[in-house]
């Protein structure tokens, strides 16, 4: 026979606990009914009367008939513990219900009962950056599983996405890998892993590819000191090590000697708020693009001239690898399943959307 | 042994010495920039000579001094600095130097990579020319990388300073009276652009200042106005002889 789980085994012992009360009422109930039916000349009290007096006695209630008091000695007994038990067990029943509130509460903000968004992002390990990026993912429309082994951190994530139905948070040890079934991780689209030292970001890549080998997961991984970019390019392990302050410094040093490039980057790597912000996206080319079989330069023109997008690169898929063509040549072919890569502004971007029939994005 | 003064006409100082300050020397100096290091830990001295000055001799300084010792400043040139990049241990300490250091030298433009983004206004109240957060960006670029990841790859390679010859960057190039673009439409320098240099031009700097992003085709290019364009390294040379100058705007100016 399986080892019941503590939850279940705390169901068990609470039904056992109110079935045992219900016992010890049915048996006062029988028993009082048996002395003041017989003993106390009150004949005409029937069984029903002596439940209403055993269960409503002690809200005061069941005193109000003329009849339904005990006249004799055991029935009187048994009225006082009707009375005081009967307190007894309606503040135990409140406080029961409280906690098994409180509890309830608990589990569920600590993601004990699950989840079942999909095709979402699960981020293991919490920090300022986490949040960041989550925060991007929202903007982005992407829904957000995030696992944290600090449980005061489950709170602080709650305060900062409050209301975002797209957030869900798991409060687990980050080798139990069993958890991470809560977080439906065999449903998730990547993996972002952001632990404190680059060594345990190390670690827990390879032990999640080893334990979900079958999933064949997309992780990507925040590198802390750059020089280990290179660690984690791991054979078989599809992985994006991206370093935190990379893009920082280029975008610094650009500012210095090319001010423009740097504002212009800087607008292109933030999501377009507004219609005159602009940014790289990339769509996807359904067998219903009219450029679907066409050629790059012909997308470009066409693009440029009818909406002032300009097309930039194309993202190659094959067998599931990703092939990025920067600045492709005119003729180069554009096929179904490619990625457009193109600059839009957020009122280009609508025109992309209508034109292309999909919305933006790579995987989602 | 570092020099008296500063050898170079046009540089970069960079005040402060960690990784990312050595990630925005590589940076600068793979973009033909000269960099002029200053640090306070004669320690670092010899890690800095080590990874820099055997590679790049001509391209980077190192002095030794503190960040009040104004007078050893006047005294290297550090005034004729075309900016100034402050990494010092934290954001406070970074702005506390800016608000002294803009009484002796007001005409510097100075950049902070900020710990803390929300500090951001702060230092721009304070004169700053350019903050950015190391986080904000970072986290952005890595977020995209979740959902749209050639984005991300062109992105990040975009920003980066090309190293190799196949690497692809953003520049910008100075519109000379030797240039046949100026006078025609943003359209047809697009058009010899793309096909005689492959490169695609993306914006257009007014001389007056006035960034246009993506510019219509009817758009007219003139002279001292800067094009924007993304190209890969082997092609800069051919770029060079179209706009007769050098990318940027140090090196690319008059």
């Amino acid at each position: 026979m399986p080892e019941l789980t503590s939850h279940q085994k705390r169901i068990l012992r609470y039904t056992s606990g109110a079935l045992g009360v219900l016992g010890f009422y049915i048996f006062l109930v029988y028993t009082y009914f048996h002395f003041e039916s017989f003993g106390s000349g009150q004949s005409e009290i029937g069984l029903g009367e002596a439940a209403w007096y055993v269960f409503l006695n002690p809200t005061g209630l069941g005193d109000t008939g003329t009849k339904l008091f005990p006249a004799t000695v055991p029935g009187k007994l048994i009225g006082v513990v009707f009375a005081l038990s009967g307190l007894s067990l309606i503040g135990l029943f409140v406080g029961k219900v409280t906690d098994m509130f409180n509890e309830y509460r608990e589990h569920r903000k600590l993601g004990h009962y699950g989840t079942d968004i999909e095709n979402h992002v699960v981020i293991i390990g919490w920090d300022r950056f986490s949040r960041k990026v989550v925060r991007q993912l929202i903007l982005s429309g992407v829904s957000v599983a995030v696992v944290t082994d600090v449980k005061e951190e489950v709170d602080l994530i709650y305060e900062e996405f409050s209301g975002e139905e797209d957030v869900f948070v798991l409060y687990a040890d980050y080798e139990e890998y069993d958890q991470f079934a809560l977080a439906n991780i065999d449903s998730a689209q990547q993996v972002f892993l952001n632990r404190r030292a680059d060594t345990d970001t190390l670690i827990t890549l390879l032990n999640f590819h080893n334990h979900f080998e079958d999933l064949d997961l997309k992780y990507v991984v925040r590198v802390k000191n750059e020089e280990l970019i290179e660690a984690f390019e791991v054979e078989d392990i599809r992985v994006e090590a991206v370093s935190t302050f990379d893009v920082a410094s280029a975008l610094i040093s650009s500012h210095i000697f090319e001010p423009d490039v740097a504002t212009f980057g800087k607008d292109l790597i933030a999501s377009a708020a507004t219609e005159d912000d602009y940014e790289i996206q990339q769509f996807l080319v359904t067998d219903e693009n009219p450029w679907a079989g066409s050629s790059f330069g012909k997308l470009y023109w066409e693009l440029y001239e009818n909406y002032e997008i300009i097309p930039i690169g194309l993202g190659k898929r094959e067998k599931g690898s990703r092939e990025l063509l920067e600045l492709p040549e005119d003729d180069a072919p554009v096929e179904v399943g490619d990625y457009v890569i193109m600059i839009v502004s957020g009122d280009s971007a609508m025109s992309a959307e209508k034109t292309f029939g999909v919305k933006e994005g790579g995987y989602f | 042994m570092s020099k008296d003064q500063i050898p170079f006409d046009r540089f970069v100082v960079v005040f402060g010495w960690d990784d990312f300050a050595a990630t925005i020397a590589q940076q600068l100096i793979a973009s033909s920039n000269n960099v002029v290091v200053i640090t306070e830990d004669e320690k670092h001295e010899p890690t800095i000579r080590g990874e820099f000055e055997e590679e790049y001799p001509e391209s980077i300084e190192t002095f030794v001094l503190h960040r009040s010792d104004y007078s050893r400043m006047e005294e290297i040139k550090f005034s004729e600095a075309q900016s100034l990049f402050l990494n010092l241990e934290s954001d406070e300490q970074n702005l506390i130097a800016i608000l002294r250091m803009q009484n002796r030298f007001p005409n510097m433009k100075y950049m902070v990579a900020l710990s803390d983004e929300e500090l951001e206004e702060t230092f721009r109240s304070a004169g700053v020319t350019y903050a950015v957060s190391k986080f904000n960006i970072a986290s952005k670029v890595l977020a995209s990388y979740l959902y749209e990841p050639d984005v991300a790859e062109y992105s990040e390679d975009l920003l980066k300073a090309t190293e190799e010859e196949d690497d692809y960057d953003i520049q910008q190039y100075r519109v000379t009276d030797q240039c046949p673009a100026d006078g025609d439409s943003f359209v047809d320098v697009m058009r010899t652009l793309k096909s005689e240099h492959r490169s695609t031009p993306i914006g257009l700097k007014r001389a007056n200042g006035d960034l246009k992003k993506i510019p219509a085709p009817t758009t007219t290019v003139e002279e001292d106005d800067y094009v924007l364009l993304i190209t890969r390294g082997d092609r800069e040379a051919g770029l060079e002889d179209y706009f007769g100058t050098e990318e940027g705007v140090l090196n690319g100016s008059d």
